[in-house]
Formats: C-alpha cells, sequence, structure tokens
C-alpha cells in the first residue's frame, strides 16, 4: 500500500478515536440533554395549503480565457407545475470576476441566489407557503463577498422584499448552525441524536443586516431527520406548528416533496450543459479538462 | 386514430421508443409516420415507472413517496418499446417492408385501428385458416397460412398448460378438413382422444428384418450396457434370419444351436439362453409392433387422414428407432412422388413431433436425429414438414431448430428457454420474450412465415380436444368409489 493511503487511514483511524472519545465525554452527554429539553413532540394534523418551492441549478464549461455558464431557477408546486415564470440565463462570466479573486462557482450561486430571492417573492403571492433550499442567514453571512464582483446592489434589491415574508421558508438538512445548543458541531446532529419523533424547537431571532430572522428546526415524519428552518420574519410557536401541518402531508422521508421536485426540475446536469455547448456553437473547442487529459 | 404517446430517446428505422400517458400493453399495435410512410410497429414492453417510489429504500418513506406521487403526474412515466413490423402499405399486401428512416423524435404515436388489423391479418383464401383472435383486440381474427405450415416447417414452444397440444389439435383439425394429410407422433398417448372426423389411432408396426442388430436389440430391451447379451444376438441375427421365412423360428433357431453347441463356453451359452428369455418375454409383452411381413411400416399410415402414432408403450430409445423407422420411409415416398414413382403419398404429408427434444437432443445424436435433420432441411422440397412440439427448447438440437420457418411460442420461464427462442428465430426479441412467462393458456407469439406480422394471439379453444388437459383425481377417484363398492339394495341384503 502506498504510503500516503497508509497515513490517510491511519488519520481516519484516529478521528475515529477521537469522535468516539467525544461521544462518551460530560460535556456530549450535555449537548443532547439540551437537545432533548428544547425538542417539543407534536402531533400534526393535515392542513391543505398551497405549497411552492423555488431552486437553482448551475453549470459551467472553463474554456481558454473564459467561462461558459447556465443558471436555471424555477418556483414550482409539488404537481410539477411552475407557480411564476421559470428563469434561464446562458452566458459568459465576466471577465473581472476572476480578478476579483472569487471562484466562477460563487459568483454563479450569488446570481443564482437572485433568482431563487425573486421567485420566491413573486411565488409568495399566489401560495400560502414558499420553500427556498438554503440558509437567508448563511446568505446575509457572504452577502459582502459580492461587492468584488459588482453583484451587491441587486443582491441587495432582491433581497429586500424577502424582509418580514411570513410565508418564505429557508430549509436547510446539512445546518451547522450551532445558536441554539451551542455544542461541537451543528444543532441539527444533536437533536436527530436526542430525538426521533415529530416535532419541532421554539423559534430564536437572529438580525443580519437589519433582517430579522426566526430559526427553528422541525421534523416533519418520525425518525427522519431534522430541518434547520429560517423565517425572515418573527414567528412565534403556533406559527412553526401550523408550518409542520402544511408539510406533513406531502413530506417524503421528512423532506417536503415541493423542494424535491425544484430542485430536480431546476438541475442542470452535465448532459444539458452539454446541449447548451453544441447550441451555443462552442462544441468544437476543448475545454480545461479536455486540455488537462490530453496533457 | 388515437394519439396515445410521443417518440423519445434514439429511435431507429426498426425500433422505437414513446412516452405514453396512458398505460399500453405489451402485443398492441401503434403507427407512426416516417419519410418513407406509415409504419406499423408491435408493443415488446411496456415500463411503468414512479422515479420517486424507485428510489425509496424502506417501507415507511415508500408510503410518503406514494401520497407524494399521487400530487406529481410527472413522476409516473409510461414507457414503451415497439419493434417495426413495416410500412403499412406493404403489410397490407402481405409483404414486410421495413422504413429506411425510423420517424422524428417528437413524432405521435397512435394506436392502430381495429379496421387496419382486420385487413392485416384476417384472410379469406384457401390457404389460410383461423387460429384466435389478437390478445389485445378482441375483434380481430387472426389466420395462419397451412401452406408455410407444410412446406415450411413450424415449432410449438410452449411450457406445460400453455395450449402447445390444443394448438396442435387445432392444426390437425384444419389440415383434416384441408384433406391433408399428418402424422402426430405421439409419445404421451395425448391425442389418443382426439375427436377429428379423420383421425386414426395407430399402434406403429415395425419389421424386424429390417432392423440392424443393435436396433433388434434396443426393441428386445436388451440393456444397452449388456454388451455379451448384443454381442450374442449380433452372432445368432445373421442373413439367413432376415431372410428366413419365420424370423422369430430362425432367430431362435441359431441362439439354441449356440447353447447346444459343445464348443461353445459356458459363458456363451448361459448369456444366449438368457437372450431366448428375453426374446420370448418381448414378443410376449410387445409382439404386436413387430411384423415380419409387412414391406413398409407406412402400410398402416394413411393418406389424407390425422394418423396419431401410440408411441406411449416404448421406451426413449425404441420410440427413436421407431420414429427413425418410418420417417425415413415417409421422406423416401415423397421422394419417388416427386420424381412421378410409385408412391403412397401423392400430396404433402406434415408430422408433428411431440416431446421433440426427446427425439432431437441437443446434447447427443439420437436414433432419428439425422432423418429428423435431413427432413428439416431437405423436406420443403418433396412436401414433408415437421411440427416441432417442445416444453423444453433449449434441449433441442439447433441446427434443427433453426430450419423452422413459423413458431408459435408461449410461457417459457427458463431463461435458457427464452434465449434459445430468440437464438433461432429473430421475430421474437429479448423485451418480447421477457413477456413470456406472463402469457396465460392459450396466449401465444405467433411469428415467423406462417402469419403476415408476429403477433400475441389468444388461440382459439378447440372443443375437439380432450387432450393435454389434467386429470380430474378427484372425479376419477369418487367413480372409483362407484365401481368398487357398489350400493347393495335391502334385498340383495337379504340374499347375502
Amino acid at each position: 500500500m502506498p504510503m500516503t493511503l497508509k497515513q490517510l487511514f491511519e488519520r481516519a483511524n484516529l478521528l475515529k478515536q477521537r469522535l468516539r472519545e467525544e461521544e462518551g465525554s460530560e460535556r456530549y452527554q450535555a449537548w443532547l440533554k439540551r437537545a432533548k429539553n428544547v425538542w417539543r413532540p407534536y402531533q400534526p394534523k393535515k392542513v391543505r395549503k398551497k405549497i411552492a418551492a423555488v431552486d437553482s441549478g448551475w453549470n459551467y464549461r472553463m474554456y481558454g480565457g473564459f467561462y461558459l455558464y447556465t443558471i436555471r431557477a424555477m418556483a414550482v408546486a409539488p404537481s410539477s407545475e411552475t407557480v411564476t415564470e421559470p428563469v434561464v440565463e446562458v452566458d459568459i462570466i465576466p471577465m473581472g470576476v476572476e480578478d476579483s479573486g472569487i471562484r466562477p462557482e460563487l459568483y454563479m450561486q450569488g446570481v443564482a441566489e437572485c433568482y431563487e430571492h425573486d421567485l420566491a417573492s413573486k411565488a409568495s403571492k399566489f401560495s400560502d407557503i414558499v420553500l427556498v433550499d438554503g440558509s437567508i442567514l448563511a446568505r446575509l453571512n457572504a452577502m459582502d463577498i459580492l461587492k468584488k464582483v459588482r453583484l451587491l446592489k441587486d443582491y441587495v434589491v432582491y433581497m429586500r422584499p424577502l424582509k418580514n415574508a411570513r410565508n418564505i421558508l429557508f430549509i436547510s438538512k446539512y445546518s451547522q448552525d450551532r445558536r441554539l445548543i451551542r455544542g461541537g458541531v451543528g444543532d441539527v446532529y444533536y437533536i436527530n441524536r436526542a430525538t426521533r419523533d415529530i416535532g419541532y424547537t421554539e423559534p430564536i431571532i437572529s438580525e443580519k443586516e437589519g433582517v430579522m430572522t426566526s430559526v427553528f428546526y422541525v421534523r416533519l415524519s418520525e425518525n427522519s431527520d431534522a430541518m434547520h428552518v429560517e423565517v425572515p420574519a418573527i414567528v412565534n410557536s403556533e406559527y412553526v406548528k401550523s408550518v409542520i401541518d402544511a408539510l406533513y402531508g406531502t413530506a417524503v422521508k421528512g423532506y417536503p416533496y415541493a423542494l424535491m421536485v425544484a430542485h430536480e426540475m431546476a438541475s442542470v446536469p452535465n448532459d444539458l450543459m452539454d446541449m447548451v455547448v453544441e447550441a451555443a456553437g462552442l462544441a468544437a473547442l476543448p475545454t480545461a479538462r479536455e486540455v488537462l487529459e490530453v496533457g | 386514430m388515437v394519439e396515445i404517446g410521443i417518440v423519445v430517446g434514439e429511435a431507429r428505422p426498426e425500433r422505437i421508443k414513446f412516452f405514453t400517458k396512458e398505460a399500453v400493453r405489451v402485443g398492441e399495435f401503434v403507427v407512426t409516420d416516417t419519410v418513407d410512410g406509415r409504419v406499423l410497429y408491435l408493443v415488446e414492453s411496456s415500463k411503468l415507472e414512479s422515479k420517486l417510489l424507485s428510489s425509496v429504500g424502506d417501507y415507511i418513506t415508500a408510503i410518503e413517496a406514494k401520497e407524494a406521487s399521487k400530487a406529481n403526474p410527472r413522476d409516473v412515466v409510461r414507457y414503451c418499446a415497439a419493434r417495426a413490423v413495416g410500412l403499412i402499405e406493404g403489410v397490407l399486401k402481405g409483404r414486410r417492408v421495413y422504413p429506411t428512416l425510423p420517424p422524428e423524435p417528437g413524432s405521435a404515436v397512435f394506436l392502430a385501428e381495429d379496421d387496419l388489423l382486420r385487413q392485416i391479418f384476417h384472410n379469406d383464401s384457401r390457404e389460410w385458416v383461423e387460429v384466435g383472435r389478437l390478445l389485445r383486440r378482441d375483434g380481430v381474427i387472426v389466420s395462419i397460412n397451412l401452406n408455410k405450415v407444410a412446406s415450411r416447417h413450424l415449432a410449438i414452444l410452449a411450457a406445460t398448460g400453455k395450449g402447445k397440444s390444443n394448438l396442435l389439435a387445432l392444426l390437425a383439425k384444419e389440415t383434416a378438413e384441408k384433406n391433408g394429410t399428418m402424422i402426430i407422433l405421439d409419445y404421451h398417448a395425448e391425442y389418443c382422444k382426439l375427436k377429428i372426423e379423420k383421425a386414426r389411432f395407430v399402434t406403429p408396426r415395425i419389421n424386424p428384418r429390417h432392423l440392424d442388430s443393435e436396433e433388434l436389440a434396443d426393441m428386445l430391451d436388451i440393456r444397452s450396457d449388456a454388451t455379451r447379451q448384443r454381442g450374442i444376438l449380433g452372432r445368432a441375427y445373421n442373413k439367413n434370419v432376415a431372410s428366413s421365412p419365420n424370423f422369430w423360428e430362425a432367430l431362435k433357431k441359431n441362439l439354441e444351436d449356440i447353447v447346444e453347441n459343445e464348443e461353445t463356453d459356458f459363458q456363451a451359452k448361459v448369456t444366449a439362453e438368457r437372450v431366448l428369455e428375453i426374446i420370448d418375454r418381448g414378443l410376449a409383452i410387445k409382439g404386436n409392433i413387430f411384423n415380419t411381413e409387412t414391406e413398409s411400416p407406412l402400410d398402416i399410415i394413411e393418406p389424407n387422414r390425422i394418423n396419431v402414432l401410440d408411441l406411449s408403450g416404448f421406451t426413449e430409445i425404441q420410440a427413436q428407432i421407431i420414429v427413425a423407422r418410418y420417417l425415413t420411409e415417409i421422406l423416401n415416398d415423397r421422394k419417388n412422388a416427386t420424381l412421378g414413382r410409385r408412391s403412397r403419398f401423392k400430396s404433402p404429408v406434415v408430422i408433428a413431433v411431440e416431446e421433440a427434444h426427446t427425439f432431437i437432443p441437443y446434447d447427443r445424436k439420437s436414433k432419428c436425429s439425422d432423418v429428423l435433420a435431413r427432413i428439416a432441411r431437405e423436406g420443403r422440397k418433396f412436401g414433408v414438414s415437421l411440427i416441432l412440439v417442445s416444453q423444453r427448447p433449449c434441449k433441442l438440437d439447433a441446427d434443427v431448430a433453426s430450419q423452422m420457418g413459423s413458431f408459435a411460442v408461449s410461457g417459457l420461464t427458463h431463461p435458457k428457454d427464452q434465449d434459445f427462442v430468440m437464438e433461432v428465430t429473430d421475430e421474437v426479441s429479448t423485451e418480447l420474450g421477457a413477456s413470456l412467462p406472463s402469457l396465460n393458456t392459450g396466449e401465444m407469439i405467433l411469428a415467423g412465415q406462417w402469419v403476415t406480422v408476429p403477433a400475441l394471439v389468444k388461440v382459439d379453444l378447440i372443443e375437439e380436444k380432450v387432450i393435454g388437459m389434467d386429470l380430474n383425481a378427484i372425479e376419477m377417484w369418487a367413480e372409483d368409489v362407484n365401481v368398487g363398492y357398489r350400493r347393495i339394495s335391502t334385498e340383495e341384503l337379504i340374499r347375502l
């Protein structure tokens, strides 16, 4: 076995030991206890609400001298019908982006999020609940970076209508938010180990860039993972219960089905990107990957 | 025409895939347009899939996914693959012409109308006979070309209970109605109650003079490993015996001479005595199949009749010898007829071989392999055709099976059998083959030269057939009660 691999597995083994030790520690037990204390079991009632979900997808190809990118953003109902006009964009990443030290992925993410916010705000007028995949607080925290690529102004414009929007919910399954339990890793880790039933945590309020955001956790079906939810408005536990009632009926493995549909419909897989490249007349140009393969 | 789908994915001239709004069954016929004209396609596979339910890994998630899927009509995908049968214009004239280009992706797919299918599958002319209805269209009668059966051979390959014997009986009935000659080699006495007007039930007769000593040993049930007994029989069975007016006496005399000869060693004497016993036993049990006077075994077979040859009383080897003798004579007779010489059969003869894998096994040469192979190759020229019937096609000699021009296939579950069918006929594709196990009794894929186009057909149940059915044991036992324990009247009891 090559030396590097041997070292790699030794390190992995060391990590395992560290995690075991951590799990046996008193503070770990205290975090679990806290997760159990903040959890409010709830027996949901199925309530029919008009639900929409917003997601975006992007992909890009690197060529000598430029990047071609594609963005799709959609607001859809669980029936796969679009709630508002979807957005698509095919373009070349502005030349200044790389010079500003920003990776193209971050630029596309910034643009895609602008579209998501716009779609969410429009969809909120026709829907009872609009779900957006992600975290508004994380987005607000990262906003400053966009200054470098002159995207901040647009970003703020699209973010503004979300303020106090009580029916727009940002959902993330793999949140690292530690504000509630204040443990070694994200709150959701301890909640998932300490509780298994349907329920929620009381909302806590965070403020960032003038946007008051309620943060809470919900679990929509037993034995599934809890989700981190953010609402850009001040809400109480009755509101949280009404959200569970509305989403509980169509959740799959504890995840809102509308978000699954939005993710699938908005994604830009490689084969679709190949077709875009052909349509843009760039199929003959070697991509950076091909250059690497030849080299 | 009703539009049912849209062509998607990679289309080829001979094969298309299409999405449908409603489910479309395997065996259905659809139509789409190509630059060469309108093309008829046979649906060979039909898939229905929920993307959501395909990705779940546990019961609870499946329940949740079921609810979510109900809300999303796009989640359920109905997907069909169909094979081109030919341009409709050509098919209506009995010609299979394939398009040179596939339909454009996005082309509309229509359900073929009943009227069109009637024109294709039903034929009133003399050589065609009705055998059933399209499986997916009860109103469309399917005819087959009996001339092709009588010239280009047919294989009926189906699992037990799927209607092999019913189809053969139906063909026998139709052949009888056309005044044809058919010989059914009935290995399991399945056809002994065939109620067809021109059916004849015959026990085969064989002239022992026409056999060599090994064949005679087989016919007398001398074990194949009893080399000494076979050797002694070979010594005794010489030319003089073969030409003697009294065959058996002459043969036994030679054996007795061996026993009585002082120079014969003890072992040979004992063996010869044993062979004498075997001959006596054989003649006592199966003596009626030997006829030392008959010139040709064909004497008992009537032209223009359905001759059911009962082979049920014979061992596998004996049956093979008898079949070899009969088929050789039939082929020679038909050769004579073709050459204008004296012959018994003036018109073509159809030979149906039940349990064909017993007579042409794939892994060895049977006593009748050669003659069956010869008929499969040359029979067409002389008006001798085969109908091979088997429930284990993979155990058939592939060379012989590949000479079959037409096929009726159903209910084959073993992958080897399915592969074999696909190997010997290109008209049963992998997709269509996959549907074989799901076919019910009487539902068959008819393919090859005897049909205008391949189709899934519900074969008519022939009323004249009281064969191939499972025995009604309960009924028969109940009858036994009445026979064995006759109800005794009070009067009889008093008398007792």
